[in-house]
C-alpha cells in the first residue's frame, strides 16, 4: 500500500504542471544495432570479455562437468575451517553433486533447506542468462536468495552454451520474464571490485573473490 | 563566513597545492584513459548519447505518469512508495520506518541523495549506528568528511593516509598498507556489520517505470548486501530517475559504466521490485522507495533547464573539468561538485547559497562534450550566471565593468577615444614599479601574469592609415 | 574573389594589433578582398559570459548589423567567432525575429584558420617560421567550432617550421575571460600547468586561433622567464621569407 501523504499529491500537480503536451511516446527502445559494432564469433568474444573482467571460465562437457566441479569445489573449501557451500537446489546440480567424493558432500547446503549464511564458504547456482557483449551472467532470487550470488566468497556458475545471447537487449527481455516472480534480479560482470584506494583495481571487495563459469557445451 | 568568501578561499588554498593536483589529476587522467577505451567499444558513441538524450527527454516529459506507473507495480509486489517534497520529509520518513522496526544499526550503500537530504546525521543522532559500507565512503565517513567526488569519494586520499586511518579507527596491524590488505581491513570490519544491520539502505541509479523496478549499479557487491540481508530495505532516490522501460537499461548501463569509471559494464546491476516474495529464501521483508523532490519538480518546469535533470551521476563532467582538476571536491563547499554541482545546486539549494558557483568555470565546455546525456551543462553555467545578475546578486566590479564596456562599445567613436585611453594609462601603468604587487590596480592580473607593452597604434588607426595611403601593403613592417 | 569582412575582437583592436595585421596580410596574399567596417566594436561576449545579456543582446544586435550584407566575416579569435555563431541565438528572449537574423548570419561567421581551410582550401599560404611550435587547442576553437586540425594542417605546411604536440593540449589554459580576474589564483593554477606543457615539449612558441588564451598564457610565460613565447596563428602564417633577412622572429 503507498503511505498517503500529501506530499504526493503537491508533487504530482507539479509534475502534471510541467508535463508535455505530446501524448506519451517512448522513442523505439534503442538496440544494440547501430550502437555497437557488431559480433564476429560469439563464443570467442564471450571468452575474452571473461578474461577481460576476471570471470574464470571453464568449457565442459556432459562427460567432465562433475569432476570440474568437483574439483573447483574441493579447492574453494578449505579442509580445515568447515564451511560450507550452499547450492541451489536444481535437479541438473543434483546431479552434478551426486557423485562427489568425501567428505565433500556433508558439506553442501541445498537453497531448499537454508538461505545462503554468513558461513558460506562458496555458492553453486545456475544463471538465466549469459550476455556475449559484456561477458555478464544475469541471475536472479530463483539461484538460491538474493545472497546466493553474492555473500560467498567464491561463487560457481553452471550453465550451458545454449544460453549465451549476443547482447543486452536480450538478457533484459529474459529479465522481464524474470521479474514477474522474482524480487531481485542482478547481471553480474566479474567478481567483486574496488578501485577506490589510489585507483588500484582489488578484487573481492565485499562480494566474491572468485567468479566461475561452467559452460557446458 | 558566506559561501562564496569560503569558496574563493578554499579553491586558492587547493590551487596553491601543485603536488596534490598532480596526485588528483593522475587519478582523474586513468579515468580519462578508460573512458576513452570504453567509448571505443561502441561504433559510434554520438549516437548512443544522442539516444540516451532522447530517452531521458521522453521520461522528464511524462514524469508524473512514469512515477505513477512505477509505484503501481512497485506497491503491486508489496513495496511502499513514499514522495518526499523536501529533505526533511525524506528524513523524516525514513527514521519512521527505522524506529517502527526498532532499528538499531542502518548499513548504506553509496547515494548522493542521502548526502542531499543529511541522512546519515538525523539517524546518527536518533541514536541509530550508521555504516557506509562502499569503500570509498566508509573512508571518508571515518575521516569524518562529505565524499570527494560523486562516484570515488576518496579519491583525495593517499594509500598512507587511508593506513593511518585504518590504524587508528580499526586497529589495522601498522604496514598493512597494500590496497588488497586495506580493501581486506574494510572488507572484515564491514562483514559483520552486514549481518548484524536490521535496515539497509540505497540510492538507485534507474527507476523502471513499465516493470517498476529499481536499477543499482556497483562494482563492490555492498549496495547488493545492503539490499538483502536486512529486514527492511530503503531505496532513497531523486524523483528524476525515471527510465521508461527495462529494455533501455541496454543503452544506459553500457553508457553509465563508459562514461563515469571507464568499464565496458559496472560489475553488478541489480534490479530490485519488492519485499521477498512468497517463494523466495532471503531478502527483506519491508521495501520502501523514498522518490525525493526537494525542488526537482521546479526544475522540470523550467524548460530551459529541464535537462539538468536527465543526469545519471556518471561523473565525467567532473573528470574532465580543469577547474575541478584544480580545486578539487571539498572546496565547493557543496554536495554535488563540479560542474554538474555548479549547475545543479543554485536549483536545489538556493541562488543565494550557490550563485557563486556558477562563477566557478572557465566555460571551456569539456563537461558539456564529456557528458553522455548532452547536458548543456556550460551554457546553463552562463544561464544561472544571467539569473544571478538579473536577481541582483552578480558579482558588483564585474557588473559595472561590463555595463561601463557595453556602454562605450555602443557607438564606435566613443569607444574607439575609451580605447586610446585605456592604453595610455596602460602606459603610464608600466613606468610604475610594482608591477604585480599590492600597490598594482591590476593586481588580479598582473599577480601572475606579465602585460605586454600597450600598442601606440590600434588596429583601427592602422587600417585607417593604411586605407588612406594605398599601396599600402605591409606598411605596418 | 571573395570579399571578407574582417571582425577584429576588441581586444585585439586595442591591446594586441599585430595579430588583426597578420590576418588582413594573409587573407590578401589568399586573394581576398579585406574589408573593414569601422562601425564594429565588440561582439559582447564579455557581457554574455558574465551573465549580462541585455548588454550582450545589444552589442550582438550592432554586430549582426554591421555584417549583415557581409559574403563572409572571418575573425581571428575562436572565442568571438563562436559567440557570433552559437551565442547570439541564444539571446532571443523571446524574440523570433532576432532568432531569424542571427540565425541568417551564422552560417557566415568564420574563425580564421577555418575560414582558410574550409572555405577556401587553403593549407599552404607560404608561410615561413623557422621555429618549434605547439599548438594548444583553445576551448572554444576546438569545443564550440570543432575545429581542431584546420590549424595544424596550416601549421603543418609552413616553411621550416616543426610542429610539436604537448601534453594536455586540449585542457583549457584557465583564462576564461572573467574567470581569470575573479578567480585569479584557479587560473593562474592552469596557466602554469600550460606554460609547464609547452616547456616540456621545448616548444619555442605556443599558438592558437585565440587571442585572449595567447595573453593568458603568454602573460605566464614572460612571467616565469621562460624560453617559449605564445604567438598567434595568423602571426606565424604571415610571416615570410625574406631573402637576406633574419630569420623571422615577431
Ligand atoms: S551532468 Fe552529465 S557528465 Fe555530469 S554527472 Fe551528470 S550525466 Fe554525468
Amino acid at each position: 500500500m503507498t503511505d498517503a501523504n500529501a506530499g504526493r499529491e503537491r508533487i504530482l500537480a507539479r509534475l502534471r504542471a510541467a508535463r508535455a503536451a505530446a501524448p506519451l511516446a517512448p522513442p523505439p527502445a534503442p538496440h544494440a544495432a547501430g550502437v555497437f559494432a557488431p559480433i564476429a564469433d560469439p563464443l570467442v568474444r564471450f571468452q575474452e570479455e571473461c578474461a577481460a573482467n576476471r570471470t574464470e571460465l571453464y568449457q565442459v562437457d556432459a562427460a567432465n562437468a562433475a569432476t570440474c566441479l568437483g574439483d573447483l569445489l574441493a579447492q574453494a573449501l578449505a579442509p580445515g575451517d568447515g564451511a560450507p557451500a550452499y547450492v541451489q537446489d536444481a535437479p541438473i546440480l543434483r546431479r552434478l553433486l551426486a557423485a562427489l567424493p568425501p567428505p565433500l558432500p556433508a558439506r553442501l547446503r541445498w537453497s531448499s533447506e537454508a538461505a545462503v549464511g554468513g558461513d558460506a564458504g562458496a555458492a553453486v547456482t545456475l544463471a538465466e542468462a549469459l550476455v556475449v557483449r559484456t561477458g555478464s551472467i544475469l541471475v536472479s532470487t530463483a539461484c538460491g536468495g538474493r545472497a546466493a550470488s553474492v555473500l560467498a566468497p567464491v561463487h560457481i556458475v553452471y550453465a550451458e552454451a545454449a544460453q549465451l545471447v549476443p547482447e543486452l537487449d536480450q538478457a533484459l527481455v529474459a529479465a522481464r520474464a524474470c521479474a514477474a516472480a522474482a524480487s531481485m534480479l542482478c547481471l553480474i560482470t566479474g567478481p567483486s571490485r574496488t578501485s577506490d584506494i589510489e585507483k588500484k583495481l582489488v578484487l573481492g571487495a565485499h562480494g566474491p573473490r572468485r567468479l566461475v563459469l561452467l559452460l557446458a557445451r | 563566513m558566506n559561501a562564496e568568501r569560503q569558496f574563493r578561499r578554499a579553491g586558492a588554498r587547493a590551487a596553491a597545492d601543485a603536488a596534490r593536483q598532480d596526485f588528483l589529476r593522475a587519478g582523474l587522467a586513468g579515468y580519462g584513459h578508460a573512458a576513452a577505451g570504453a567509448r571505443r567499444r561502441f561504433a559510434d558513441w554520438s549516437a548512443a548519447r544522442d539516444r540516451c538524450q532522447e530517452v531521458k527527454a521522453e521520461a522528464l516529459a511524462h514524469l508524473d505518469a512514469y512515477l505513477l506507473r512505477f509505484e503501481e507495480r512497485v506497491v503491486a509486489r508489496g513495496g511502499h512508495v513514499f514522495w518526499a517534497e523536501t529533505a526533511a520529509a525524506a528524513r523524516d520518513y525514513i527514521l519512521g520506518v527505522a524506529r517502527r522496526h526498532g532499528a538499531r544499526r542502518v548499513i548504506k550503500s553509496k547515494s548522493m541523495v542521502s548526502e542531499e537530504v543529511r541522512l546519515t546525521p538525523a539517524l546518527e543522532a536518533a541514536g541509530i549506528a550508521t555504516v557506509e559500507t562502499d569503500l570509498g565512503e566508509f573512508i571518508v565517513q571515518l575521516r569524518r568528511e562529505p565524499p570527494f567526488h560523486i562516484v570515488t569519494p576518496a579519491m583525495h586520499l593517499r594509500r598512507g593516509e587511508i593506513a593511518a586511518l585504518f590504524q587508528r579507527e580499526l586497529g589495522a596491524p601498522p604496514g598493512a598498507d597494500s590496497a588488497e590488505e586495506l580493501a581486506g581491513a574494510a572488507r572484515r570490519a564491514l562483514r559483520d556489520q552486514f549481518l548484524a544491520a536490521e535496515m539497509g539502505i540505497t540510492g538507485a541509479n534507474f527507476l523502471i517505470a513499465e516493470e517498476g523496478l529499481v536499477a543499482i549499479t556497483e562494482n563492490e557487491g555492498n549496495a547488493r548486501l545492503c539490499s538483502s540481508l536486512p529486514r527492511v530495505h530503503v531505496v532513497l532516490t531523486g524523483l528524476e530517475k525515471v527510465l521508461p522501460r527495462l529494455a533501455d537499461l541496454g543503452l544506459f548501463w553500457p553508457v553509465l559504466a563508459a562514461a563515469g569509471t571507464g568499464q565496458p559494464i559496472t560489475c553488478y546491476n541489480s534490479l530490485i521490485g519488492g519485499p521477498r516474495q512468497p517463494e523466495e529464501r532471503d531478502g527483506p521483508e519491508e521495501f520502501h522507495v523514498v522518490l525525493l523532490d526537494n525542488g526537482r519538480s521546479a526544475l522540470l518546469a523550467d524548460r530551459e533547464r529541464r535537462d539538468t535533470l536527465a543526469c545519471i551521476r556518471c561523473g565525467a563532467c567532473l573528470n574532465v573539468c580543469p577547474v575541478f582538476h584544480t580545486i578539487g571536491g571539498h572546496a565547493y563547499g557543496a554536495t554535488y561538485s563540479g560542474p554538474i554541482g555548479a549547475v545543479l545546486m543554485p536549483q536545489l539549494g538556493g541562488l543565494e547559497r550557490f550563485g557563486h558557483l556558477a562563477f566557478a568555470s572557465s566555460l571551456c565546455g569539456a563537461c558539456t562534450e564529456a557528458c553522455p546525456v548532452k547536458i548543456d551543462l556550460h551554457r546553463h553555467l552562463i544561464r544561472n550566471r544571467r539569473d544571478a545578475v538579473a536577481a541582483g546578486r552578480g558579482r558588483r566590479r564585474e557588473g559595472w565593468a561590463v555595463r561601463a564596456w557595453a556602454w562605450l562599445a555602443a557607438d564606435p567613436r566613443r569607444y574607439q577615444r575609451a580605447g586610446a585611453v585605456l592604453r595610455r594609462l596602460l602606459r603610464v601603468r608600466r613606468v610604475l614599479p610594482g608591477e604585480g604587487g599590492m600597490l598594482d590596480p591590476l593586481r588580479p592580473w598582473t599577480r601572475a601574469r606579465a602585460l605586454p607593452a600597450p600598442p601606440a597604434e590600434s588596429f583601427r588607426e592602422w587600417w585607417r592609415r593604411r586605407t588612406a595611403a594605398p599601396p599600402a601593403r605591409d606598411s605596418h613592417d | 574573389m571573395i570579399r571578407v569582412a574582417l571582425f577584429i575582437p576588441c581586444f585585439v583592436d586595442q591591446l594586441a594589433p599585430t595579430i588583426g595585421q597578420a590576418a588582413v596580410r594573409v587573407l590578401e596574399r589568399a586573394g581576398c578582398t579585406v574589408e573593414f567596417p569601422e562601425a564594429q566594436t565588440c561582439c559582447g561576449q564579455p557581457a554574455f559570459s558574465t551573465g549580462h545579456w541585455r548588454e550582450a543582446r545589444a552589442l550582438a544586435e550592432r554586430f549582426v548589423r554591421v555584417f549583415a550584407a557581409a559574403e563572409a566575416v572571418v575573425c581571428p579569435s575562436g572565442s568571438c567567432a563562436a559567440t557570433a555563431r552559437r551565442a547570439f541565438a541564444l539571446l532571443d528572449d523571446g524574440d523570433a525575429a532576432w532568432r531569424r537574423d542571427a540565425a541568417a548570419l551564422a552560417p557566415r561567421v568564420f574563425e580564421f584558420s577555418e575560414f582558410l581551410v574550409r572555405r577556401l582550401r587553403l593549407t599552404d599560404v607560404g608561410a615561413f617560421f623557422p621555429h618549434r611550435v605547439a599548438y594548444h587547442d583553445a576551448c572554444h576553437l576546438l569545443r564550440e567550432l570543432g575545429v581542431r586540425d584546420e590549424p595544424r594542417q596550416l601549421l603543418r605546411e609552413v616553411r621550416g617550421l616543426e610542429l610539436v604536440e604537448m601534453e594536455e593540449p586540449e585542457e583549457c589554459c584557465g583564462f576564461g575571460g572573467a574567470f581569470a580576474v575573479a578567480l585569479p589564483a584557479i587560473s593562474a593554477a592552469l596557466g602554469r600547468r600550460k606554460a609547464a606543457n609547452v616547456e616540456r615539449a621545448q616548444a619555442e612558441f605556443v599558438t592558437t586561433g585565440d587571442p585572449s588564451c595567447l595573453l593568458h598564457i603568454g602573460g605566464v610565460l614572460a612571467r616565469q622567464r621562460a624560453r617559449a613565447r605564445a604567438i598567434h596563428l595568423a602571426e606565424i602564417l604571415a610571416a615570410e621569407r625574406r631573402p637576406g633577412a633574419a630569420p623571422a622572429r615577431p
